[in-house]
């Protein structure tokens, strides 16, 4: 029996949805404030939107940013949840193709410093660079830290040309980074099956509340 | 670059437990591999990335505390340096500080007690080097940061501790004399390895540890190439080459006439694995 009865709407909304209600219970497990995946992805694409990314890394970029926690369900110890975030996110067949890697790739450190792979260079996706930046400007607790700390990390955690991007992004007024509403319309709708991925979303809450 | 997790996916779904990379360059995958409980056993013909490789495949029970950290990056008293091997890098890439930085750095590294502090020294002050490469490039885009607080931080940034109960080997030789010292369940081959190696952090390095800022390294020989090597691979189960979807037919090609199956594994973002068992 189908989880969801069909309304005659987009499955892809719904999708979307749960998918959302997944990267908050990824910030919950690893103790992020309310909304924090959310916002994230909102930073991301803001500063994707700046750089000149097109929009179907855009797309992914705000998947990513929902998800970039999910690893951490079920993990307390937190190792590898880059790599488990991104098998968990690969499992979902309606999400845009770049997701999973872009998961796996968020703390990676373009001086090699990073994880789970410690990629260096042009080795670190630059779409993967934008989430860590997301990342470090939502911890900052305002605008002049935030500069600050991105410009510490320019050529260690950040590409030089990141951290300038920002710099520039900042300069010219930047803006308020507002959560962002998932793009629901880059899903797959042929993959899209909300009772499959609510129940996926129930295992592994059900697997990690049972680990605990 | 071989990233460690996807390859360790790949070879958890073939129920591979031991591997063999001839051209590690600098080992961190196989440091993933290890920490996964994969035997794993590299080469590379930089000596550098052998130590590196001491301390990051072949170590299991050394990290870099402060007093190491201390004895790196400090001048010593009672310790006689020679602090002119890097005249001729002065100028163009590197300030005169920079240059004895390295030369004390160099000696210091070399008088450290064991193989795993080595590579683990080696592979923090590396970092420095890129760091300070970059910034020659770049010069207001990065924070001037003294050069002993650099070294101090990217000393303390080195790898955890991984250990796999198993027996891990690196060593010195060219990608021939290793696959054919080495045994394991699989050889993994970068399709890139000859263009990493090129790169000039990479083998400025190399100059660095040996003392020789005129050290250049040899073109690649023919007998790196892909066919010969997996022609002489006879003992491997399994031969894995990391490639992009690009050129993983050519891959494919090579491996077509010493092995009986070839299986191409995407693993997103336009990396592919050519897998070829007997």
């Amino acid at each position: 029996m189908p989880l969801f009865k069909d309304t005659g709407g987009d499955p892809r909304e719904l999708v979307a949805t749960i998918l959302a209600l997944y990267g908050a219970l990824g910030d919950a497990a690893c103790g992020n404030p309310r909304g924090f995946a959310a916002r994230k992805a909102g930073a991301a694409v803001a500063f994707a939107e700046a750089a000149g990314v097109d929009a179907g890394t855009r797309d992914a970029l705000a998947f990513a940013a929902t998800l970039h926690a999910v690893g951490a369900i079920g993990n307390a110890q937190g190792g590898d949840a880059p790599v488990l975030a991104a098998r968990r996110c690969a499992q979902i067949a309606a999400l845009p193709p770049a997701t999973a890697e872009l998961v796996r790739a968020q703390a990676e450190h373009w001086d090699g410093t990073g994880f789970p792979d410690q990629l260096r260079w042009d080795a670190v996706p630059f779409p993967a660079q934008l989430l860590l930046l997301a990342e470090i400007v939502l911890r900052s607790t305002g605008e002049d830290e935030a500069l600050e700390r991105v410009n510490a990390e320019s050529g260690r955690a950040l590409a030089p040309p990141v951290a300038a991007a920002y710099a520039a992004w900042a300069l010219h007024g930047g803006g308020a980074v507002e959560p962002v509403v998932l793009p629901y319309a880059a899903l797959d709708a042929g993959a899209c099956d909300p009772g499959a991925l609510f129940e996926l979303v129930a295992v592994t809450v059900a697997r990690a509340v049972g680990a605990s | 670059m071989i990233r460690g997790s996807v390859l360790y996916e790949v070879l958890e779904s073939r129920g591979i437990r031991s591997v063999v990379d001839p051209s590690m360059g600098v080992p961190v995958h196989l440091g993933y591999l290890k920490r996964h409980g994969i035997a794993v056993h590299g080469g590379d013909v930089f000596d550098w990335a052998v130590r590196v490789g001491e301390g990051i495949a072949v170590n299991d029970s050394v990290i870099l505390r402060d007093e190491d950290i201390a004895s790196i990056v400090e001048m010593l008293p009672g310790r006689v340096y020679s602090l002119d091997h890097f005249t001729p890098w002065e100028g163009t890439l590197f300030s005169q500080e920079q240059c004895r930085y390295l030369d004390v750095w160099r000696d210091n590294v070399r008088a450290l007690r064991s193989d795993a502090h080595v590579g683990l020294a080696i592979l923090g002050l590396w970092r420095v080097f890129c760091y300070w490469m970059q910034k020659a490039q770049t010069p207001d885009a990065m924070e001037d940061v003294a050069p002993g607080d650099l070294a101090w931080q990217y000393l303390r940034q080195t790898p955890p501790l991984a250990t796999n109960g198993l027996h891990n080997t690196v060593r010195c030789a060219d990608p021939a004399t290793v696959v054919d010292a080495c045994r394991a369940e699989a050889l993994v081959l970068d399709a890139s390895a000859e263009k990493n190696r090129d790169d000039t952090r990479i083998w400025m390095w190399e100059a660095w540890w040996r003392g020789n800022p005129h050290f250049r390294p040899d073109p690649p020989s023919h007998e790196h190439e892909l066919a010969r090597l997996v022609a002489r691979a006879d003992s491997y189960r399994d031969v894995l080459v990391a490639t992009t979807q690009r050129a993983a037919r050519d891959a494919a090609d090579a491996l077509r006439p010493s092995r009986r199956s070839i299986e191409s594994v995407s693993t997103g973002s336009g990396d592919v694995y050519i897998v070829a068992s007997r």
